[in-house]
């Protein structure tokens, strides 16, 4: 794997950056009727590890969370750098920063990454979930390069392809953010069917009307049931089909 | 070349508000302050909030600079965003540590020779153990707690009706009869007082509740007032 230099149209190294997207965890953003919710899947890659140790979700502002995948630590300096955007936008202009603006100064961030010889990509795809005054709900997902999307639902990871046509097949528009989750939860593990041996963990937050529009984490006892529930719908199914 | 002229930092409030004063009751904390700020000792706003909330069980009350306290509120509101968005399993701030923090603050300006003109009282209710707490912060960055509070010139006017009168089992009733006599001698004897006092209370459920500002009662038409003269301002000289 050798350093920089243009194949045909493509940047290599952007190239590996989302080769590192693409081999790890689902992420997952939808927006629903009232709300925003993201979610990822793990598999644990140590046996040794506590429970809830390895998060992905954070909170940028009061209202505004991310979900990253591929190399965490690189999401955690996206969240870092949101933060930052967050607090000096609110000096300057003396209001929050929309979820519109502050997902394209990350992209701009992570683009800019990609330009000089002495950095490199980002090796992390992030979901942004936001509520402002002015747009209210909205959902962006950007990529290593720096390309930055709007979406109603959104996915990234190993199990993309699935989780993409299961989230256009769904109706999320119409459903609350509450109802949502346990269908979120279904679509996280179908995507990521070759994993079904290992140990699971699924992490949820959300940024909606009943959390007075503030980004909250749902509750390691509440995701353990999503994904209990999840787990036997899915048997169920499987059963029926036999 | 080295600037000849001498680092300066401003020697003196510009806009600033009056007294403030907190009680305990037994079932919480009461914290009271006038609506007027003044501008070179005379009133300028009439309507300003000197008590305001920082977190869901933490209030503070503030006399003394008010741009000085605006900014403070500022880095406060940062301070416990940033305390609620790290969800790192840690409990939050409660308000005997904004109390802390708030006195370092102070002290560290004060000994840059730039301080935050402020005195402030900090009240609220340990989320976890449910105790009251109030506390005091000055310009030097000195800080106290007690069973009753003082800003500014209340120091010297109330000390000696809040003094052995607030016990234990002092009800919210009797807190506030005690607030108004001293938001009374204060009005009467202190010109950069108003006479429109804000109450508001937490209690030990970690209830806030801001009162609408109530205009006290006064008495001036007394017959010395009435037929004041500057006489005895006078030069000797100018009498018959």
């Amino acid at each position: 794997m050798s350093g920089g230099g243009y194949d045909d149209q493509f940047i290599s190294q952007i190239e590996y950056a989302q080769k590192a997207v693409e081999g790890s965890s689902t992420i997952i953003g939808v927006v629903c009727k009232d709300g925003v919710v993201l979610a990822t899947e793990k598999v644990m890659p140590n046996k040794l590890y506590l429970p809830q140790t390895d998060k992905r979700i954070y909170s940028m502002s009061r209202h505004a969370g991310l979900v990253a995948n591929g190399v965490i630590p690189d999401g955690r300096n996206i969240m870092y750098k949101g933060r930052k955007e967050y607090k000096s936008y609110g000096d300057q202009f003396g209001t929050e920063i929309t979820g519109k603006i502050l997902a394209e100064r990350l992209a701009q961030y992570m683009h800019f990454n990609t330009c000089y010889y002495g950095k490199r990509p980002f090796g992390t795809s992030v979901a942004v979930s936001a509520w402002d005054k002015i747009n209210g709900y909205s959902l962006h997902l950007i990529e290593p390069s720096g390309d930055c999307n709007q979406y109603w639902g959104c996915a990234n990871g190993r199990g993309k392809q699935t989780a993409r046509s299961e989230l256009e097949k769904e109706e999320f528009k119409e459903t609350t953010c509450e109802d949502a989750l346990p269908k979120i939860a279904k679509i996280l593990l179908l995507s990521t069917e070759e994993t079904k041996e290992k140990a699971r963990e699924l992490e949820f937050s959300v940024l909606s009307d009943e959390t007075n529009h503030e980004h909250k984490f749902v509750s390691a006892e509440k995701t353990d049931e999503i994904l209990q529930g999840a787990l036997k719908a899915i048997d169920e199914e499987d059963m029926d089909e036999d | 070349m080295l600037d000849p002229t001498p680092k300066t930092a401003k020697d003196h409030p510009e806009i600033s508000g009056g007294s403030t004063i907190g009680i305990k009751y037994d079932k919480g904390v009461l914290l009271a302050a006038d609506t007027h700020l003044m501008y070179a000792g005379c009133y300028w706003y009439k309507d300003a909030q000197r008590i305001h909330k920082v977190a869901d069980n933490c209030v503070i009350a503030s006399s003394g600079d008010y741009a000085d306290l605006q900014m403070l509120l500022k880095k406060l509101k940062d301070k416990n965003d940033y305390d609620i968005i790290a969800e790192d399993g840690h409990q939050h701030y409660e308000p005997k540590d904004y109390c802390k923090w708030l006195a370092n603050v102070h002290f560290n300006k004060r000994m840059r020779v730039d301080p935050y003109y402020n005195s402030h009282i900090v009240a609220g209710v340990d989320s976890k153990s449910g105790d009251k707490f109030l506390g005091t912060v000055d310009v030097h960055g000195n800080n106290f707690e007690g069973n009753y509070v003082l800003t500014g010139i209340a120091n010297y006017f109330c000390n000696a009706i809040l003094d052995g009168n607030v016990t234990d089992d002092l009800t919210l009733e009797g807190a506030r009869e005690l607030m108004t006599k001293c938001f009374t001698v204060l009005y009467y004897k202190d010109k950069s007082q108003g006479d429109k006092i804000q109450y508001v209370t937490i209690d030990t459920d970690s209830n806030v509740n801001f009162e609408d500002p109530v205009t006290l009662e006064s008495k001036w038409d007394y017959h010395f007032t009435k037929h004041l003269t500057n006489d005895h301002t006078r030069d000797v000289r100018f009498k018959n």
